[in-house]
């Protein structure tokens, strides 16, 4: 069992074969040879950082057992990029607000749990898809800070058109 | 009230998250002697305030990864959907028209200065590069130049189609001409003047023509190019001229063109897919035909086909070969006047696969008359004589065969199917005989010309395939017949031992009423399906829908790309038939 503390000071027990779906946390338990230990603090004081740390748990608690992502292979990211497709769970997984899925995702990353960062950013990348610039920019609150110039630069570039 | 986004980000943004351990359960009054290194401090990249704008407080690595899974989600949709949106806005009323990009990579780098900064310093997104001659041309090669300059260092996907383009004769696109105008010609030497200097970066190279005559002008320039070296596919279409004609004993309509080359000055050692359409290259010399996972030959006329040892060196020296498609293809000669051994094994280190276990090498270096193709799992033969066939057949051995496709036609094949792919390969001794498809798991049959008898057989040996595939519009009744109990006189087989294991039905140009047979005899005989998948030229109603689904969990639509050549009006009138009931499928 390995126990999980988050900066809010909330206590996780969970199986080993839980933890380690995090690389971060299982080359961590390797390096110290401990098969028992309280694991990752995360020194904050940042009572949110339960929420999205439940949902992690939760992740690595369905997937607990798969085989982990091979991270020495040379292919590994251009075989993680090939694999486009969202599974059923992971989709409903993932479907939560967007500060939620923000969260999700930093916290992937920051543990090193690739499936779920894959999820998390597959699922941006959908929302994205098939979008305008301008929608995307509602979509997600982005400010165009693009001058005047710059755009039309930008857009005549889009058009790999003859110049004029 | 500190949002929990920016309060986790500022966490990971300033570094100040440290991992503490120890080696008791106590949770308060960490010390600095538990402090765990982090792994890796977040880059300092400057990012623009997150306030108001959460997704720009993700680090811009993880920006840039999920611009390049969009990307390939966008691709692999446009590669099922059969369609390319990036082309899809040119103005054909131009004699050069606009070329609009609206790709993925072209849309998050138009977002905001913070995603162009970062999808311009994503290499990976812009190494597709696709680059055209005709009225595309100069547009095309502009954004090829502009992509290849954001690519930096990184592996490239190239493709090249090459369409015939006479700016003084707008009749040239429908009608093959054995003009070529200079213009086309001076487009590829430009294409190929800026890509082959890449070549050392090429992981995908696929070229499609429908002429010849700039084939073998971009062949000698692949002849003279430096080694590719990273270079994993290699795809080479001619998309004949007149597509009535068939290859024939000799190379046509270029014969000045038949020289074979060998590319990339001999050197490209990663290449592992290989497909040839009409595209025929120095078999003798070159040494990089080996350690393919796949392989593909089509429409090769007699004269420029590999010699019988050259093929079969080609595939022994590829032990962890996966797919092989043959398609007017093949061995040079008629198989009777074949060798009557196969080329020994290459003495060649270079042609051992490291990660191919010696279980699983080739054949020990005697004399033999087959081979066995340990690893080959899909086998695609489409428009071969029944003696191509046999021959090829006679001469190898494939254990792991899994799937399997035929389209044949101009023949009768039943003394083929009867003597040569459901019988035991000759050299199988012992008493147990087993047909060379028992252990087939797909089948997918287009066209198949034999008798109902050869039909039946063929199925009873199938004990272990789970999948069939079904062109209702090219195959004879009895194909499907079979399967309906009061429609196979003279089969002898109990209907619930046919295809015991199938559980997937895959069917283009269907009735409802057939199905309906087909799924309750299936059902009847204690061998239900539990997939079928219809295409959209089936003729199916809202009821047969409705009765279908009831029986069968996974029944679903789709759109391919082989029933295209098969629409007829009743097809037509059976969809516009659902439409007009407001029902949807």
């Amino acid at each position: 069992m390995v126990l999980l503390v988050t900066s809010d000071n909330k206590n996780f027990v969970v199986d080993r074969e839980v933890a380690d779906r995090s690389v971060f946390v299982k080359n961590t338990l390797e390096a110290r040879g401990l098969s028992i230990a309280t694991p990752p603090m995360l020194n904050g004081g940042c009572f949110e950082l339960t929420s999205p740390f439940l949902q992690v748990l939760e992740y690595c608690q369905h997937h607990r057992g798969e085989p982990l992502p091979t991270t020495d292979d040379a292919n590994a990211d251009e075989n993680r990029k090939r694999t486009t497709d969202i599974g059923e769970w992971d989709r409903k997984f993932i479907t939560v607000d967007h500060e939620m899925l923000f969260e999700i995702i930093l916290a992937a990353n920051y543990l090193d749990i690739k499936p779920l960062l894959d999820v998390g950013c597959k699922t941006i990348g959908n929302m994205v898809k098939g979008k305008s610039p301008e929608e995307v920019r509602k979509l997600f609150d982005i400010v165009n800070d693009f001058t005047p110039e710059e755009e039309a630069q930008i857009k005549k570039e889009n058009e790999w058109a003859e110049d004029p | 009230m500190i949002s929990p986004l920016s309060s986790f980000s500022r966490i990971i943004q300033s570094g100040l998250n440290q991992l503490y351990w120890r080696d008791e359960p106590e949770i308060e009054g960490a010390s600095d002697d538990w402090k765990y290194p982090k792994k890796k401090p977040p880059p300092h990249v400057p990012q623009p305030p997150a306030e108001g704008c959460p997704i720009n407080s993700l680090p811009p690595e993880i920006l840039s990864w999920i611009f390049v899974l969009g990307q390939q989600m966008e691709l692999d949709s446009e590669s099922s959907h059969g369609t390319d949106d990036s082309d899809n806005n040119s103005d054909d009323s131009s004699v050069e028209s606009i070329l609009v990009d609206d790709s993925f990579q072209v849309t998050v780098s138009h977002v905001c200065k913070h995603w162009r900064e970062v999808a311009l310093d994503t290499p990976a997104l812009w190494s597709e590069i696709d680059v055209e001659t005709g009225r595309q041309a100069a547009p095309s090669y502009r954004r090829a130049s502009a992509y290849l300059s954001r690519t930096k260092e990184y592996p490239l996907s190239i493709s090249i189609d090459v369409n015939d383009w006479d700016p003084d004769d707008e009749s040239v696109y429908s009608e093959p001409s054995d003009h070529h105008p200079p213009e086309t010609s001076a487009q590829l030497q430009e294409i190929m003047d800026l890509l082959l200097p890449h070549t050392s970066r090429w992981r995908k190279f696929k070229l499609a023509a429908e002429s010849y005559f700039y084939f073998h002008t971009a062949l000698v320039r692949l002849r003279n190019a430096p080694p590719a070296s990273l270079l994993e596919f290699l795809e080479l279409h001619h998309f004949d001229e007149d597509e009535e004609l068939e290859p024939g004993p000799h190379f046509f309509p270029y014969p000045s063109h038949k020289t074979p080359f060998v590319l990339f000055g001999n050197n490209a050692p990663k290449l592992q897919h290989v497909s040839l359409y009409g595209v025929h290259i120095d078999w003798h010399n070159t040494s990089f035909l080996k350690n393919l996972h796949s392989f593909e030959l089509a429409y090769h006329s007699q004269d420029v086909r590999p010699s019988f040892d050259e093929f079969f060196t080609i595939l022994r020296s590829s032990p962890g070969l996966r797919t092989l498609d043959l398609c007017m293809s093949g061995p040079f000669g008629f198989p009777h006047e074949w060798p009557a051994f196969l080329p020994p094994p290459p003495h060649d280190d270079r042609y051992h696969d490291p990660h191919v276990p010696v279980a699983f090498a080739t054949q020990p270096s005697t004399l033999d008359e087959y081979m066995t193709l340990s690893r080959l799992h899909e086998l695609k033969l489409s428009y071969q004589s029944p003696e191509e066939l046999a021959g090829f057949l006679s001469r190898v051995s494939m254990p792991s065969l899994h799937t399997l496709e035929i389209n044949f036609e101009d023949h009768e094949y039943t003394e083929f199917i009867q003597s040569h792919l459901i019988s035991p390969p000759r050299w199988q001794g012992g008493s147990s005989r087993e047909s060379r498809l028992t252990n087939l798991k797909e089948l997918k049959i287009v066209q198949l010309p034999c008798t109902p008898k050869a039909i039946a057989e063929l199925y009873a040996t199938l004990v272990n395939l789970e999948t069939i595939e079904l062109d209702f519009n090219t195959l004879d009744e009895p194909f499907w017949e079979v399967f309906i109990p009061t429609k196979v006189p003279g089969v002898t087989m109990p209907v619930n031992q046919l295809l015991p294991a199938l559980h997937t039905m895959k069917v283009r140009g269907s009735s409802g009423d057939v199905l309906r047979q087909i799924v309750g005899a299936r059902i009847e005989a204690g061998l239900p399906l539990q997939k079928l998948y219809i295409d959209f030229g089936s003729m199916i109603n809202k009821e047969d829908d409705g009765w279908l689904r009831e029986k069968v969990d996974g029944l679903e639509y789709f759109e391919g790309s082989d029933e295209d050549d098969y629409t007829d009006d009743e097809s037509v009138g059976s969809i516009i038939e659902v439409e007009m009931d407001g029902f949807h499928l």
